[in-house]
């Protein structure tokens, strides 16, 4: 039984098209043009209850769209979503008391409160019960080590407390989903670290549904059991992260350094990207060339002083998709060291 | 090197090292260019172009962004109109009393219909936006501009407030003269006074910079801002003709810059007594403009000096 | 639920309390700001008469009533529907609609203002003066009357920002409205409504009724009644109040609902 059903949905955005140059600018006192646009069009897609979903896109794909409809902030143009039987803008309020919403560019912490006095507010506001509020205080802060800012100022703390808080209270009430838009955005690796740990940590106790909306790859292959990718607002790719991450296993790259050379590398499959003196790297590909075959030629034409093998990330193959949309022609996959 | 040993080195390309050389970096470097690419939308074309034509085109850049909001525009005009038309029946109500000799009723109208003119050219939001570029540490940024932020918000600001006249201000004065027949100087006196009301918007403008960085040492801008237009208001003459003072508010009035912005301009359009002497007027104008130029940039040398110390 | 909005309110009011040098600056401020108009009002005054039959101290009782229920307003409205353009840019509306409360309301509580507080005073003291000068002495009846006014007249106040601010959620910039509307509008009741023309005063009394934030309570208080249809007027004001704050209201839920279903 699918925990969150979103059905058909379209949603469309009416903007107020700019004109350019001075003349146009005037002639649009006495008349404006609009254009229709649709940021999600006809999506549909399940998700169970307890499921870590990575929802992804590039800029402008609909991510945050969707994710308002979810919450019940905007309505759809067509279509339908049930979240846990709720029809989340119909029942806003009701619909507000089982999720939990942060948001990683907006903070919704009072700037001038210390993190306690928010927490008790926000216990009224969800009328948490007690002991429920007082264990979750206690867990969450140990959890996210708050310990030691829980009672300065907001404004005084740094972006990785802020968020880390921020998360804590969004979920005191004990949601059942949880909605991350960009929790990570602009934080330093250990705090990401601390932020994707907890999240997990959360899921195996509390079989909280996560929806995270992410552009940091490492936040999806770390939280996540299963990706959701759109662009322009349709629905690209639905399936899991480990299933997502084999479609890059065909190839691989190879960096060989070496002393000496006899000649470059040449076989098929195999392509050399990258030429620098006592330096070389080949692009492999896994169906063709045999690491046996690879590794033998290679002892055999050079004298190798290091070899690394690298698989591709899910970063770059998420870029592949990306940028292979409009013409199949920059579809090619990067290595970057 | 046995399969074992590949698998090692496969697994490894998945280190916490690649986050922080890789993706970290690159995405710092990243904020900090979209920050920057958003300050150069922000002042569009400017740096392509020569010094001096890049004011102008800053005006320009102003002027058109008004023109996108047509029913601000419309309801300012109607805004406009109901402020003279205030002001016009007040007098109405005070002269019908009789209590008023020596001044008529075309009198207070002209100075009813200038001031809103003026008044239109005066505004400014230039304490605040000083202050939010403190607060959001964009100022950093100013400091290494080839332009000079003073006058890209004087430009900027000039440019919408000419807007704002040439759209409704001169309809509205237009209107206003033909319904009332009120009488246009000769031009010797409208140039006279075009010229003393230049430098009264410069002294104007500096006293809000001025209290614009100000902010630096202070937490919020907008109540420093709200003292400057509450003593404009009082000492200026903006709202009600500084003859309707008592004698010694009135040469009290004579010793702040307010009045040189506001009321004395008006004065020598309407060829008032004290207007005759315009040379010392002008001249009075001059001394404020020097000084408050020493006095901001003292501010501004204080404020170098201590972003120095503090490194930023 | 009422103690939950009380606690916000509180907090907040605190907070701002904190800042002790910028409250003192900013007390300045308002002073400042409010007093010149006041100050304005007395020098224009003393020098040429009452005008159309109105003295000085009546028509500081005037503009008391004008800055006393529009700080009121300010207080709770001022914070939430002054930035309302902002809130919905910045995405703090969004954040407000994933919270299982009244939007409305947790708006006014968390953006209550502390700033208003100097004109309380001020308004306060002037008009005490203004009645004690035109030798009003109130009754225990017309003292609850007077808080009565001053709520029903807040009200409109209220309502005056918030009909005027609340098209930002169909219109991206809609500063000009609440200019016009309510900043322009209520520059009228300064004085008395009888120097203006009469159409002013139907716009004014059954269009956009500002003038019975001032203009008709007033004159219960100092024997007048002038240019109005029936002496019920001098007793409207808080039926007024009510009723037009509550058509705010709607508007205000039409405009969610329009965020929530058309959106920008």
């Amino acid at each position: 039984m699918s925990y969150i059903t979103v059905d058909h949905v379209t949603r469309e955005f009416k903007s107020f098209k700019r004109p350019k140059g001075l003349k146009n600018a005037l002639t649009t006192l006495l008349k404006r043009n609009y254009e229709v646009k649709k940021a999600v069009d006809d999506l549909s897609f399940t998700v169970d209850k307890g499921e870590l979903v990575g929802y992804i896109g590039p800029n402008g794909a609909g991510k945050s769209t969707t994710i308002k409809m979810l919450t019940g902030i905007i309505t759809p143009t067509c279509g339908t979503i049930k979240t846990g039987g709720i029809i989340p803008w119909e029942n806003r309020k009701e619909n507000a008391r089982h999720i939990g919403v942060v948001f990683g560019q907006r903070s919704q912490l009072n700037w001038d409160l210390p993190m306690e006095d928010t927490f008790e507010l926000y216990r009224r506001m969800y009328r948490t019960e007690e002991i429920k509020f007082r264990k979750n205080t206690e867990m969450f802060t140990e959890l996210l080590e708050m310990q030691p800012f829980l009672n300065k100022p907001v404004r005084q703390l740094s972006l990785g407390q802020k968020m880390r808080a921020e998360l804590a209270i969004a979920l005191l009430h004990d949601p059942e989903i949880l909605y991350l838009d960009e929790p990570t955005i602009g934080l330093d690796v250990v705090v990401k670290d601390k932020i994707r740990k907890f999240v997990r940590e959360l899921n195996r106790e509390k079989k909280t549904t996560v929806i995270l909306t992410t552009h940091d790859m490492a936040d999806i292959e770390e939280i996540c059991d299963r990706i959701i990718m759109i662009d322009h607002g349709t629905l690209m790719l639905d399936q899991s992260v480990a299933l997502f991450k084999s479609q890059g296993a065909d190839q691989y790259y190879a960096e060989v350094s070496f002393r000496y050379c006899k000649e470059p590398l040449f076989l098929d499959g195999v392509e050399l990207i990258k030429e620098l003196p006592f330096c070389h790297t080949y692009r492999i590909n896994h169906r063709l060339v045999s690491v046996n075959v690879l590794l033998s030629r290679i002892s055999e034409l050079f004298e190798v002083t290091d070899i690394t093998i690298k698989k591709p990330e899910i970063d770059e193959i998420v870029r592949k998709i990306y940028t292979s949309q409009p013409g199949e022609t920059s579809g090619q996959l990067l290595y970057t060291k | 090197m046995n399969k074992n040993r590949l698998k090692q080195i496969l697994q490894t390309g998945n280190t916490m090292l690649q986050y922080l050389f890789l993706s970290y970096r690159e995405k710092f470097v990243q904020n900090i260019k979209k920050a920057v690419t958003d300050y150069d939308k922000m002042v569009p074309d400017i740096l392509n172009k020569g010094r001096k034509e890049m004011y102008w085109v800053l005006m320009k850049c102003c002027f058109r962004q008004q023109i996108q909001y047509k029913w601000n525009l419309l309801f300012q005009m109607i805004g406009d109109w109901l402020g003279i038309y205030i002001k016009i029946c007040i007098w109405q109500a005070i002269l019908n009393a009789g209590g008023i000799k020596n001044i008529n009723f075309e009198m207070m109208v002209s100075y009813s219909v200038i001031a809103a003119m003026v008044n239109g050219l005066l505004y400014s939001r230039i304490a605040e936006e000083l202050a939010d570029r403190f607060r959001t540490g964009m100022i950093a940024i100013d400091f290494i501009r080839p332009i000079s932020l003073k006058w890209y918000y004087f430009f900027g600001q000039l440019g919408e407030n000419l807007y704002h006249v040439l759209f409704e201000g001169f309809f509205i004065a237009a209107v206003s003269f033909l319904l009332w027949k009120l009488s246009v100087p000769g031009p010797e006196t409208v140039l006279i006074f075009l010229i003393s009301l230049c430098f009264g918007i410069i002294i104007l403008f500096s006293i809000q910079y001025a209290i614009g960085l100000l902010v630096f040492w202070m937490k919020d801008g907008t109540y420093t801002r709200m003292i400057a237009d509450a003593l404009f208001l009082l000492f200026s003459g903006i709202d009600i003709p500084l003859w309707f003072y008592p004698d010694w508010l009135k040469s009290f009035c004579d010793f702040l810059p307010f009045s040189y912005v506001a009321y004395k301009p008006i004065a020598i359009w309407l060829g008032m007594m004290e207007a005759k002497q315009w040379q010392k007027i002008l001249l009075i104008q001059l001394f404020w403009v020097l000084v408050l130029f020493i006095v901001e940039r003292l501010i501004w040398k204080r404020i170098q000096s201590s972003i120095e110390i503090q490194g930023g | 639920m009422f103690g939950l909005y009380g606690a916000f309110a509180k907090v907040v009011f605190l907070t701002q309390l904190e800042y002790r040098g910028q409250y003192i600056m900013r007390m300045i401020a308002k002073i400042l700001g409010w007093s010149s108009g006041f100050i304005l009002l007395v020098i224009l005054l003393k020098k040429v008469g009452p005008v159309a039959g109105w003295g000085l101290y009546e028509i500081l009782l005037l503009y008391t009533f004008d800055v006393l229920s529009y700080s009121i307003a300010g207080t709770f409205f001022m914070g939430g529907f002054g930035k309302l353009p902002r809130l919905i840019r910045s995405g703090e509306l969004d954040g407000i609609l994933t919270k299982p409360v009244n939007p409305l309301i947790y708006l006014i509580c968390t953006k209550v203002s502390a700033g208003y507080t100097s004109n309380y005073v001020m308004a306060g003291v002037i008009m005490g003066i203004s009645l004690h000068k035109l030798g009003v002495s109130l009754s225990f009846y017309q003292v609850i009357w007077l808080i009565l006014d001053i709520a029903g007249a807040s009200l409109i106040q209220a309502a005056g920002f918030m009909v005027t601010t609340v098209p930002a959620f169909w219109f991206m910039k809609s500063d000009g409205l609440y200019r016009l509307f309510y900043k322009n509008l209520t520059c009228f009741l300064q004085y008395p409504l009888t120097i203006y023309h009469g159409g002013i005063r139907f716009l004014l009394t059954f269009i956009l009724p500002y003038a019975f934030i001032n203009f008709y309570p007033v004159q219960l208080f100092i024997n007048k009644q002038e240019v109005m249809l029936s002496p019920l007027f001098l007793f409207l004001t808080p039926f007024v109040g009510a009723f037009v704050f509550f058509i705010a209201y709607r508007f205000w839920q039409k405009g969610l609902d329009a965020y929530q279903s058309t959106g920008s």
